[in-house]
This record gives structure tokens, C-alpha cells and sequence, in this order.
């Protein structure tokens, strides 16, 4: 089954390194172009689902003092999680070749 | 945050956050604010942080609907069974106190009201998902005119009442089918699937 908009970004963005909600959020927005903005409720309803899922689990390592916010969670990608973003991008590649060898009228970039 | 402005709307992010399911907002609620804090201080603009900030909400008010249909379908199904239940209880009372002269037009509405509380029962079990876009379409269809129908007869039913003894069955009827229409399009629109998996 493909994996919504939202959860397939949250998982990227997690694949490189733990980051929290701002984080994410941000990094969505930087490997998109900003075409996909997420908002704090769909981000934090996502992450639930994601968390329940077991794509992915809150973690209390903390980055360097100097760095932290207390405030924040930080969130780490788990290895189902990394299987499911894998085959996400599979069926992705797929999708994409389809494309290409396709008769559309027109070339995709 | 020193600028009064953003902590105005923060302020009333915060107050909408807290409309959001306890299952929610117990686990990310102080997250959400935080989160949309920061956004603020970003410089980002407040109205476009609100116009994408107040309709991924939904995504969160989506939750209730988990509450409603898939953890506690009972309930739910208990709630919008009460319209014709009441609806039938009233009438039951009706002929007995008045036997006879029950006027026409209250059973018609009763009988629409037992047939659209009897929809939305298969609705929310389910059932009608092989007919998703119809099922729904007609679902919010009839919910929305129950609402409008409800809410103009409550307040003209009650506005009769001026000058005269009150008519409390045709405002027990009104409400009935107000609250209804009311539950059933808050339903619709909490949920993502066009009709609810079976519960």
C-alpha cells in the first residue's frame, strides 16, 4: 500500500539523522521547494500514526547541550520504518520509469 | 515571545488545540503550540501560517472520528439512533394521549426520520461502501437539509409560541432532526473515508 504524502516526507527526512517537529518540518519544505508545507496538526497527526505503526520512535538521546531545546521530542526512524520508505521509493522508481518509457505526448523532467 | 500580536494567535492556536481529542493533545498538544510558536517567530506571515495551519487541523479533528466509528461505533451508533427512537416514543405518547387525532404530517416526518436515522446506521456500519461517492453524497445530502429543516422549525416553532400555550412536539421534532443532521455531518466531515470501514 503507498504511503501518504505526509509519512513518506516525515520518513525521509528521518532516514539522515533525528530531528524534531520543526526540524522536520523544515528539512519537508527545503527537499521540496516548498511544494509540500506541512502544518503542526497534520505533522503531529502523522508522526502519532507513524509512532503507533511502529515507523518510528521518540528518542531520548539528546543533541549537544549547546544545541538542544528542551522543549522539543526527538524522533528516530526504526528499522520497519526504513523497510517502508525503501519500498515507498521502489514503487516510486517505478512509477517514474513507467513514465518514461511511456507514450505521453510529452517528456518528463 | 515579546510582540503582543503573535501571542494573540498563539493564544488562539492554543484554544483550538484544545478542542482536538484528549487522544491527541495529551501526546502532542504542547508539541502542536510550540510548533506554531516557532513558526510565528519564524517571520513567517500569521495568515499564511493560519491558512495552512487551520485546515491541517482537520487532520486531527479526523481523530474523533476513530472515537466515533472505529473505538466506540456503539456509541455512536447509539447517538444517531436516538432521532427515530425519540421520534416513535413521542408518537407512541402522542396516540395515547390523544387517540386518534394525531395529525398527518407528524407521522410523515416521523416516518422520514426513521428512515433517515435507519440510513445513517448502515451508513456508519459500513455497509454502503461498496456505493462509497452515492452513499455519502446522499448521506450528506439528507443530513444537511435535516439541519437547515431542523434549525428554521426550531426557531419557528419557537417564535409561535408568543401568545400562545407552547407546541412542545412539533419543537421536540424540530430539535430531533437539527441535532441529527448536526451529528451525522459532523461525522461525515471528521472522517477521511468516504464511508467508515465496517466497525
Amino acid at each position: 500500500m503507498a504511503l501518504p504524502t505526509s509519512h513518506l516526507h516525515i520518513l525521509l527526512t528521518l532516514a539522515t539523522e533525528d530531528r524534531h517537529g520543526y526540524s522536520i518540518m523544515r528539512e519537508t519544505e527545503e527537499i521540496t521547494d516548498g511544494h509540500v508545507k506541512l502544518g503542526p496538526g497534520a505533522l503531529y497527526a502523522a508522526l502519532g500514526k507513524l509512532v503507533d505503526g511502529g515507523l518510528v520512535v521518540e528518542t531520548e538521546d539528546r543533541p549537544a547541550p549547546e544545541l538542544d531545546d528542551a522543549r522539543r521530542r526527538y524522533y528516530r526512524i526504526t528499522d520497519a520504518g526504513r523497510t517502508a520508505l525503501g519500498l515507498e521509493l521502489q514503487r516510486l522508481n517505478k512509477v517514474i520509469a513507467y513514465a518514461r518509457n511511456a507514450d505521453l505526448g510529452w517528456s518528463p523532467t | 515571545m515579546t510582540d503582543p500580536s503573535l501571542r494573540r494567535h498563539l493564544g488562539w492556536y492554543r484554544r483550538l488545540v484544545a478542542l482536538t481529542p484528549p487522544m491527541h493533545r495529551s501526546r502532542f498538544g504542547d508539541d502542536q503550540v510550540t510548533l506554531f510558536g516557532d513558526l510565528l517567530e519564524s517571520g513567517e506571515p500569521p495568515s499564511q501560517l493560519w491558512a495552512r495551519s487551520i485546515f491541517d487541523l482537520f487532520a486531527v479533528f479526523g481523530q474523533y472520528k476513530e472515537v466515533m466509528v472505529n473505538h466506540s461505533a456503539r456509541i455512536s451508533l447509539a447517538v444517531v439512533s436516538l432521532a427515530p427512537l425519540l421520534v416513535a416514543a413521542m408518537l407512541l405518547w402522542l396516540m395515547i394521549e390523544e387517540a386518534g387525532d394525531v395529525p398527518a404530517w407528524l407521522g410523515l416526518i416521523a416516518v422520514a426520520l426513521v428512515i433517515q436515522g435507519g440510513y445513517t446506521l448502515l451508513w456508519l456500519s459500513g455497509r454502503l461502501q461498496r456505493w462509497q461517492r452515492w452513499a455519502s453524497g446522499l448521506f450528506a445530502a439528507g443530513e444537511t437539509t435535516a439541519l437547515v429543516a431542523g434549525a428554521f422549525a426550531t426557531f419557528g416553532v419557537m417564535s409561535a409560541f408568543e401568545g400562545s400555550d407552547p407546541e412542545y412536539a412539533p419543537l421536540m421534532v424540530a430539535v430531533v432532526v437539527g441535532i441529527h443532521g448536526l451529528v451525522g455531518l459532523l461525522a461525515l466531515f471528521t472522517s477521511y473515508e468516504e464511508s467508515p470501514e465496517p466497525a
